[in-house]
């Protein structure tokens, strides 16, 4: 049991430095590759926390380098438009002139039930007063309405 | 840039113990294979005594080695062969002949297959 509690107490300062390092993001900042190291990391530390037979590197290790990995990728990606494309993909405008733009929503697997609650989480309950909607990478909505409307 | 340079050295840090785990395991546990060729051949030869103190002394390296052995292999695993080391000795000492190559032979089975568990090929990545 004390090397469980001793365990877990180096596994926390380790998880707090690789957060830390990967920078400050909400949940709903993330892009799908953070959310996905971000998952993977709690999955793969839990088994060596638990299980003391499993030696602690075998953690930190994949840890180690998933951490590595993803600043190393979020530095290209700021060097390299085209690279972060190629990870982010792009952003997609939805909506034009209050018009919803049904082709980009089918390549982005929105239903318009989706488009619409996200519209209303920006207060917009009009969408003739959509100058454009912006589909951003990390899932969010940008709106820019109309000038007159927003007046 | 702090943060590319942690990272590196992270990464560096991974790749540097992968490698000295790979050595490790490789180079050490080809000695012991070694080694135990060595006293099932002595005990062939019905030589109980030199079997008896080659293999005790096998057991104690391993019992010293165990330390960096649990820092990167399953501890069950070390422990396994750990027991088998210490078995070995007391057929030794009962100048078991059969039980004591039976036993060896699983104990180099156990050794060369965590060697090969560790060998960076296509089967063990997949």
């Amino acid at each position: 049991m004390l090397i469980l509690l001793i365990r877990t107490v180096l596994i926390y300062a380790f998880i707090i430095l690789a957060v830390r390092l990967m920078g400050k993001r909400q949940i709903s900042d993330m892009q799908a590759s953070e959310l996905v190291i971000t998952l993977v990391i709690s999955d793969i530390i839990a088994i060596p926390m638990q299980d003391t037979g499993q030696p602690l590197l075998s953690g930190v290790l994949p840890i180690m380098v998933l951490v590595s990995l993803e600043i190393i990728v979020s530095i290209i990606m700021l060097k390299s438009p085209k690279f972060r494309n190629v990870i982010c993909g792009n952003p997609i405008v939805v909506i034009q002139n209050g018009k919803i733009l049904e082709h980009q929503l089918k390549r982005v697997r929105i239903s318009y039930e989706d488009l619409y609650s996200l519209l209303r989480q920006e207060d917009i309950f009009d969408i003739k007063t959509v100058q454009y909607a912006v589909l951003e990478t990390n899932g969010s909505l940008s709106v820019l309405q109309n000038q007159e409307d927003n007046n | 840039m702090r943060r590319l340079f942690i990272a590196v050295a992270f990464l560096l840090f991974a790749i540097s113990i992968a490698i000295t785990e790979y050595s490790l395991v490789s180079n050490t546990f080809e000695r012991y294979v070694t080694a135990l060729d060595t006293t099932q051949f002595y005990i062939s030869q019905k030589e109980f005594s030199q079997t008896l103190t080659l293999t005790e002394t096998i057991s104690d390296n391993w019992a010293e080695s165990k330390k960096k052995l649990n820092t990167f292999l399953f501890h069950e695993d070390v422990e396994q062969i750990e027991e088998n080391l210490k078995e070995l000795s007391e057929y030794a000492k009962l100048k078991d002949t059969e039980e004591y190559i039976r036993l060896c032979d699983k104990t180099k089975r156990q050794l060369l297959k965590l060697k090969l568990n560790e060998l960076p090929n296509l089967q063990n990545i997949l």
